[in-house]
């Protein structure tokens, strides 16, 4: 056959080069011209009794059909109380603040805490993408972000490639941060007993060895990530996502300001010790999300997460969003989120001994159960403008320790529960 | 054109979605009316009625004429805009049932041939009674100019259908579900192809049609031979990133013959081709 001549050149490739000359209109200008949009957001996130987050982002981002520029500012401010992880005791407690200048008490049968007064942060984000061909795209970027006790450098590098008729979509990205942690008044010697201005003769020996014990200002930690996605779409209506990412993390983990309570048979805190935890955290987590369509734009959004790191933590995440219109400008999301955490093998809320390398009783490394109630409402002001509302509403149950706690820990309450409210608004132009 | 044809745009807002309708719309009425060959206050009947003078073409007709010489040449002849005449020799309906006479389509066969046509931009000669006929590309360069006008005006997903000639665009969570009339008869949703980005068009030949001492002729006809082209398939749908190209590539392969499947795969694009003996 006569097209066999041209099978050097394929005929799919020759048409494909004339219908673009043919198809290259005048006005396509118009349709090569970078389309820029912005974004700006508040948000406020607060813990009943403990700390509260509020920030502040920008974001502009700048898109052509061959490339996507993005940058991104954010600023937010942490202030509140946050526990330092001593347990209570029935005599007032004394702690000295991370700078070893100021003592504060803590009330008989509280948990101990530190204020932390206004604590900002500043960050700044770059993206840019670049579409090779219709379906595979690279794409680089890079993070900064600065607060008194934390500095952050990230690069990150990416790429995605869609195959069959674009209805799977892969991703693959590479991310490397290097931290440099810079807690106030340096960082605590890890396992070190905490000194108490009463147990010194002198202001001058107190010190001295407080100096002594905070003689190192400056921390590094880098962690390396990699992320693996499918997009995949099943039918008309259905979408599926999986996922998988690897991290590990090298260097200081400790929190400078966290401590364990070191205490007696009768329960009674005999004194404390700053926390230590392992130098090394491999953490995977596998996702997997489905989206249903339904009549009438509503969407059925259902995830689930598994993770589990080299610390021991382990938590299954269930999530479950139906969107759908409300009128002809709201878009309305009502979701749940439920969320079960095994603790990490080294968390301890008091040591009955000096025999483990490692402890925390950070909270955060507890076992808990979290359950989250959210409602994000979109509204269309114009053609290319949005405003945003989310509104979440957290009830964190951690549970006691999985070891019986003697004596005078039986009286008090180490993992009360903690309610958590979150409200943003973004505006979209 | 004859066929129906839908535009669906998706938008938070009826007005804005009837808008961007309409200028899509408009587009391809321009196209029809600027491109048809059942009108006479246009350049194709000035051109077809030129009596070997030559005529200027404009911008939007150099483009299609010059797409429509590539395929000529690409297609060694196969793909002819200048067959016309033939057509009229062909009448596939009912009434009537047989093929013309070999010495009238020898003599249709003389007005054939768009090597003789002289084309220096933007002039354009046709030896007398030479009639061009851009129907095999203009329906599909109307659904890519409406899919473009819905493209220049935001990010709107959208769906285009002319007659079963699609292009269409939407997010990876929403995509267009086209069923293919002649592959799945009654057309339904478990039958077809998702689209997120893309265009479909088929060539076909299921409804014109008939036969003559058991042989089957179809409407695709060989200008070079000026007879139906041999063991065509009844209908080959493709799918590519316009529908200019998706339409030229059934076409080519529907002039293929008994290699249309294999010339559809040397292509590396999704394809569908059906025959007789598939068809019950």
């Amino acid at each position: 056959m006569q097209l066999t001549r041209h099978s050097s050149t394929k005929a799919a490739t020759v048409i494909a080069l004339a219908s673009s000359a043919l198809l290259a209109s005048d006005d396509s200008q118009s349709a090569n011209s970078r389309q820029w949009s912005t974004q700006t957001a508040v948000l406020s996130y607060s813990e009943n009794g403990r700390i509260s987050v509020n920030q502040g982002l920008i974001q502009v981002e700048g898109a052509s059909s061959e490339n996507t520029i993005n940058v991104k500012l954010g600023y937010d401010v942490v202030s509140g109380a946050s526990e330092n992880g001593a347990v209570p005791t029935a005599e007032p407690q004394t702690f000295t603040s991370p700078s070893g200048v100021v003592d504060e008490q803590t009330a008989a049968n509280e948990r101990p805490s530190y204020t932390i007064d206004r604590h900002p942060r500043q960050e700044v984000s770059l993206g840019f993408s670049q579409n090779l061909n219709r379906y595979y795209s690279v794409s680089l970027s890079g993070r900064y972000s600065t607060e008194a006790t934390y500095i952050s450098r990230s690069v990150g590098l990416g790429n995605s490639y869609y195959s069959n008729n674009k209805n799977t979509q892969w991703t693959l990205s590479l991310n490397y941060e290097d931290a440099s942690i810079r807690p106030y008044g340096g960082a605590a010697l890890a396992g070190a007993r905490v000194i108490s201005r009463a147990d010194f003769a002198s202001e001058e020996a107190f010190e001295q060895q407080w100096q002594q014990l905070h003689s190192e200002t400056h921390k590094a930690r880098n962690t390396t990530s990699i992320n693996a996605a499918v997009n995949q779409i099943i039918s008309r209506n259905a979408l599926a996502q999986v996922s998988y990412q690897y991290s590990h993390s090298r260097g200081y983990h400790n929190d400078s300001q966290k401590m364990v309570s070191v205490i007696d048979a009768a329960g009674d805190s005999l004194y404390n010790r700053y926390e230590v935890r392992p130098e090394q955290r491999q953490r995977h987590s596998a996702f997997a999300r489905l989206l249903w369509h339904f009549a009438g734009g509503r969407v059925l959004d259902t995830g689930f997460r598994f993770y589990t790191d080299n610390w021991g933590v382990r938590s299954h995440t269930l999530s479950a969003g139906v969107q759908f219109e409300l009128g002809s400008n709201w878009r309305v999301e009502p979701q749940l989120r439920w969320y079960q955490q095994e603790a990490a093998d080294f968390f301890s809320q008091a040591l009955r001994d000096n025999q483990t390398p490692f402890f925390s009783a950070d909270y955060r490394l507890a076992p808990t159960t979290n359950i989250t109630y959210g409602i994000n409402a979109d509204y269309q002001l114009g053609k290319n403008q949005y405003l945003s509302l989310r509104l979440a509403y957290y009830q964190m149950s951690p549970e006691q320790n999985p070891d019986a706690l003697p004596g005078y820990l039986n009286t008090v309450d180490l993992t009360p529960d903690v309610d958590a409210t979150l409200l943003s608004i973004s505006y979209a132009f | 054109m004859a066929s129906p044809c839908e535009l669906f745009v998706r938008l938070p807002k009826q007005s804005d979605a009837c808008e961007l309708i309409e200028r899509a719309a408009s587009e391809a009425q321009r196209i029809e009316q600027h491109f048809s060959r059942y009108r006479q206050d246009n350049p194709l009947y000035r051109i077809n009625h030129s009596g070997g003078q030559a005529t200027a073409l404009d911008d939007e007709y150099a483009r299609l004429f010059e797409y429509a010489l590539q395929l000529y040449h690409l297609s060694d002849g196969q793909f002819d805009i200048s067959s016309g005449s033939l057509r009229h020799l062909w009448v596939f309906d009912a009434a009537q049932r047989q093929a013309p006479a070999a010495a009238a389509i020898d003599a249709a066969l003389e007005l054939v041939g768009l090597a003789r046509v002289h084309w220096q931009k933007p002039w354009l000669r046709l030896p007398a009674g030479m009639q061009l006929d851009f129907g095999g590309i203009a329906k599909e360069y109307a659904v890519d100019r409406a899919a473009q006008i819905i493209e220049q005006h935001g990010s709107a997903d959208y769906l285009v259908n002319f007659g079963g000639d699609c292009r269409c665009r939407a997010s990876v969570t929403k995509p267009w579900r086209i069923a293919i009339e002649s592959v799945c008869e009654p057309p339904n949703n478990d039958n077809g192809v998702t689209l997120v980005e893309g265009a479909i068009a088929t060539s076909g030949t299921t409804k014109r049609y008939f036969k003559q001492g058991g042989k089957r002729y179809g409407h695709i006809l060989d200008p070079r031979s000026g007879r139906p082209v041999e063991e065509a398939p009844l209908s080959v749908s493709v799918v590519a990133q316009t529908c200019v190209e998706a339409g030229s590539l059934s076409t080519l392969a529907m002039l293929q013959g008994a290699n249309a499947r294999a010339f559809l795969e040397q292509q590396g694009v999704l394809h569908w081709v059906l025959r007789a003996s598939d068809h019950s």
